[in-house]
Order: C-alpha cells, then structure tokens, then sequence
C-alpha cells in the first residue's frame, strides 16, 4: 500500500468509528427500555398463555365436568389424571384433576377443546418449584384465583 | 532429536458444543494445519428430540405445538409449512383475513429472526453494542406477539385452518408504529455496523461460498441469496397472499459474509415493506374455516414450503387415513448450510470460522429436530 492509500484509509476507519460512535451516544441520550425485573413487573397481556387454573361457575361450583376433552387435546400428557364424582351428564363435576406444569408446552390446545369454558391459561409465567413434585398441581393448587386474576 | 512434531503435522480442534458462537450445540471438529482450516466435521444431534416420530403419536393438531420448536426463531415459519401441508391434504380454502395474518406474523417473526443474527454475528465479531440493539428491537416485536398469541417464542398461532384467534385492539397502531421505527433503527445499525473497518475487515471476502456449489449443497434463502442466486420461496411458489404483494427479492453478487449480511439487512427493510402493505389492506372477516374436531385427511401426501429466514422450510406429511400422520418430515435449511460449511471454511483461519459460521445463520433446534 502506498502512503497517501494508507492515509486515506487510516482516516476513513477513524471516521467509521466516529460514525458509530455518535449512534451510541444519541443511543445513551435516549430514555432507558429496560426494566428492573424483579422489583419492577413488566405487563403481562390478558392472552397471556401461563399456568392453568379451574374457574368456578357463579353457583361457586366448578365447571368443569371430566368430560376428559382436554385430556385427548393435549399433545403432552400433561393432564394425566381427571376423576368425575358419581353424578351423571352435566351434573357431574371433577374431583381429582392433575396438571403436570412440568410437560406442559402452554399450547392451550386443552383450553380451546373444553366445551365448558372450564379452564383457563393465566398471565402467571414464574411457576418454580422445589422439586418435580412441586410442579405437579392437584385441583386444590389450580382452584386458587391466579396472581391478578379474579377466577 | 525427534519431537514426534513436524511441520506438516495436523491438530485437531473442537469448537463446541459449548462454544458461545456456535448457536446452539453444535461441535465442529475442526483440522488445522497451524492455524489454517484444512479439514472440518460439524458433529450434529445434541438437540435431538425425536419430533419427527413424536409426530406419528399426535393426532393433526398436536403436532402443532412441536413444529414451534423446531426453528425456535421463526416459529411462525415452521407452523406454516406443516399448516400448509395439511390444508394441501384436506384441501381446505382460509378466509382471506387470516391469509393475511399469517403473513403480517411470518414478515413479523422474519424481523425478529434476521434481528438475533444482527444481534449475534455482530456479537461474535465483537460489537456487543449492536448485539443490545438488535435485541431491543427484537422485544417491539415479542410485544406485539405477546398481545397477539400470548408468547413470546413458542406462538402456535398458525392453526390448521387460519390463525389462533384475530388481532386486538391496538395491534395494527402499535405494529404500523414499529414499521415507522424500524427503518431508522435499520439506518443506525448501518451507521455503526456495516460501515465498520473492523467489522468490514472480518467479513469482505471471507467465507466465499460460489453459487453452484451453494446450489448443488441445496443452500437457500439467505445464505444463497448472498452468493448472487434469486431464490426465493415467496416468490418461486407464492403461498397465502405473498403473490399480491410488492417486494424485492434482494440478492448480493459478493459470494461472502458481507453479502449474507447485507441481503439479511435489506430483507428486514423488504418484510417491513410487506408488513406496512398488509396492514393496511387487511380485510375484514373470519380468521379460522370450519375444521372438523377430529381431523382425518383422506389417505395421501402433501409438501408444504415455506421461506422461512434460513431460506427454504418445507414440511413433508403422509396420511393414511387415520387421526395421525403416518410420517411427517421436515426439510431444515440449517442443515443443508451445515454440510457446505466444511467446504467454506477451507483454507481459512480458525477466527474466520466464527465469522463464517455466524453468517449462514444455523439454528440447532431445526437441524437436529
Ligand atoms: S397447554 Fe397444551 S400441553 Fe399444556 S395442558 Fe394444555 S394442551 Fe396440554
Ligand atoms: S376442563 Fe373442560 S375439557 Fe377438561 S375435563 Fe373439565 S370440562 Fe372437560
């Protein structure tokens, strides 16, 4: 390379790099996106595809039947349990329903297949647990109104 | 005395699987003739799930769910090749709405995809600023997601038949506003990036990947379109609505890492071309024909193919009649571009490779399946 080349290449890199340095500043000059997770909470959307919960009709019941149609929905097996009492047809209602956090790909495939509107995915998203076991939840534990949510 | 060394003599090095530019879990067993690349072997299947036989277990819909994981960059991409797949096998007719949903989340996910490459190719190269824009850019578009499907990566919101559910309220304002945005964002990235000397030193003329041989390997979309080949699914076979839609198929002559850069960098101003195209003239209506409760497609097979950003995903589904795919296969494109890679890093230097490697854009999960 000959001098004058090697100086105009000298001075266009360092222009390069003043270029760009100018967008990191109007970059640092410009209100902050990030947030303070954990102590600021980011918004959830309403859609939100997080934990399952069992809603309850307005005679405090569930809604649910055990008519098992999410059972078959679910790509995962991860509703591997549901036990009706020993009522009949629309009368009868879930006593043991299990949902296993821990295979589920929130695809809410089983919420789109319950003729009764009987479940729901909520906004919660930080579902953590101990162990295994924690994260396998009984009807007890998806009947509890979710985090910001009035189930 | 003898060292047992000689000059000529080959070391063979791992990059991966844990090596932070290899884009997931891939181990490239590398031959070097002192720093020089003589030899190489990806060693692939650290991701391995068994989605494909998986698929023979899950009736029509359920497969769904997996085909999100597959290109966990683009789902939208690989939901929409299986989709189309079985649409062709039960022939059935979208509503025009949804048609255009599709697109608006496939040009959305593009964005976001061709946004991690900026973020990760400019990172391995060592402008980890750009890296922290690209992903800020990146959240616009999990945001407008978020609101739409209710997550971020894993949407399966291109359902047999249409799309998950319509719009909200609010969708078309917040994403005709990142349409605005972005080709400023685009600007700066070219400001501070493109024009780079460092950056231009790494990657002009490195990695050449000649057309035929990008052909002959089955390479695609973007990663061909660099090397000067106009290959483009979207246009060679239009699905949903692209066929009525005005962009360019961008492709750069250069044959290097530069020019798969640039044609990635030209398709984002291109998607949000398309996107502003169709959300202004989305139609009302339905989002979702009427589907059967039990699918069964008549005995047959159909291909579905899409451009996905790694260039051409297609899906691949037999039916015997019955609830549940008899086979379901998935061409990746990352795989094809794995097995030219050898062929490209010949002869280059071991900090090439990163470059190399980071500019065909590979995604595991759709590699190994
Ligand atoms: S969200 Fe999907 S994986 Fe989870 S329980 Fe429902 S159907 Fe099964
Ligand atoms: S949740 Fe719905 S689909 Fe599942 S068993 Fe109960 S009523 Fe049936």
């Amino acid at each position: 390379m000959t001098r004058t080349n090697l100086f105009v290449d000298v001075v266009l890199s360092a222009l390069s790099i003043v270029k760009g340095l100018m967008v990191t500043l109007t970059n640092a000059l410009r209100p902050r996106v990030t947030r303070n997770h954990p102590f600021q909470k980011t918004p959830i959307p309403e859609v939100w595809r997080g934990r399952l919960v069992h809603l309850r009709g307005e005679d405090g019941r569930l809604r649910c039947t055990a008519c098992l149609a999410c059972q078959k929905a679910c790509p995962s097996h991860a509703i591997p349990t549901i036990q009706g009492d020993d009522k009949k047809g629309k009368e009868k209602r879930a006593q043991v329903y299990v949902w296993d956090a821990s295979r589920c790909l929130f695809c809410g495939l089983c919420v789109e297949a319950c003729p009764f509107d009987a479940i729901r995915l909520t906004r919660e998203y930080s579902i953590v647990g101990e162990d295994r076991a924690d994260l396998i939840f009984d009807l007890n534990r998806l009947l509890g109104p979710a985090e910001g949510e009035t189930a | 005395m003898t060292t047992g060394l000689t000059p000529t003599e080959h070391i063979t090095l791992n990059m991966g699987p844990q090596h932070p530019s290899t884009h997931g879990v891939l181990r490239l067993e590398l031959e070097l003739e002192g720093e020089v690349i003589v030899a190489c072997r990806p060693i692939i299947g650290y991701l391995h799930r068994g989605i494909e036989k998986m698929a023979e277990a899950r009736t029509y819909p359920q497969v769904l769910p997996y085909t999100d994981r597959l290109d966990y960059l683009s789902s939208s991409s690989n939901n929409m090749a299986y989709v189309q797949a079985v649409e062709k096998l039960l022939g059935l007719e979208v509503p025009e709405r949804a048609k255009y949903l599709r697109v608006i989340s496939l040009e959305l996910n593009r964005i976001a995809s061709h946004l991690v490459f900026l973020a990760t190719f400019a990172n391995d190269l060592g402008a980890t600023t750009v890296f922290l824009y690209g992903m800020r850019e990146r959240e616009l578009i999990m945001d407008l997601f978020s609101m739409w499907a209710g997550a971020r990566l894993t949407q399966s919101w291109i359902r047999i038949g249409g799309v998950g559910a319509d719009i909200p309220d609010g969708f078309v304002d917040q994403a005709l506003a990142f349409c605005r945005l972005m080709p400023k964002r685009l600007d700066e990235y070219d400001r501070i990036l493109t024009g780079n000397r460092i950056f231009r030193a790494r990657t002009e003329g490195v990695g050449i990947l000649p057309p035929e041989l990008g052909v002959n390997y089955g390479a695609s979309g973007p990663t061909l379109r660099g090397s000067g080949v106009e290959f483009d699914v979207r246009r060679a076979e239009p699905y949903e609505v692209y066929g009525d839609l005005d962009f360019e198929v961008v492709t750069r002559p250069t044959c290097d890492c530069m020019g798969r850069y640039l044609v990635r960098m030209q398709e984002m101003r291109q998607s949000v071309r398309i996107l502003e195209q169709c959300l202004k003239r989305l139609p009302e209506g339905e989002v979702r024909a009427k589907v059967p409760r039990v699918i069964r497609p008549p005995e047959g097979e159909a291909y579905g193919r899409v451009e996905s950003p790694r260039g051409e995903f297609a899906c691949y589904v037999v039916s015997d009649g019955s609830p549940r795919p008899a086979r379901v296969r998935f061409r990746a494109p990352s795989f094809y571009h794995l097995s030219v890679l050898p062929r490209m890093l010949q002869g280059w230097k071991v900090g090439d490779a990163v470059a190399i490697l980071g500019s065909i854009d590979i995604v595991l999960g759709e590699v190994d399946r």
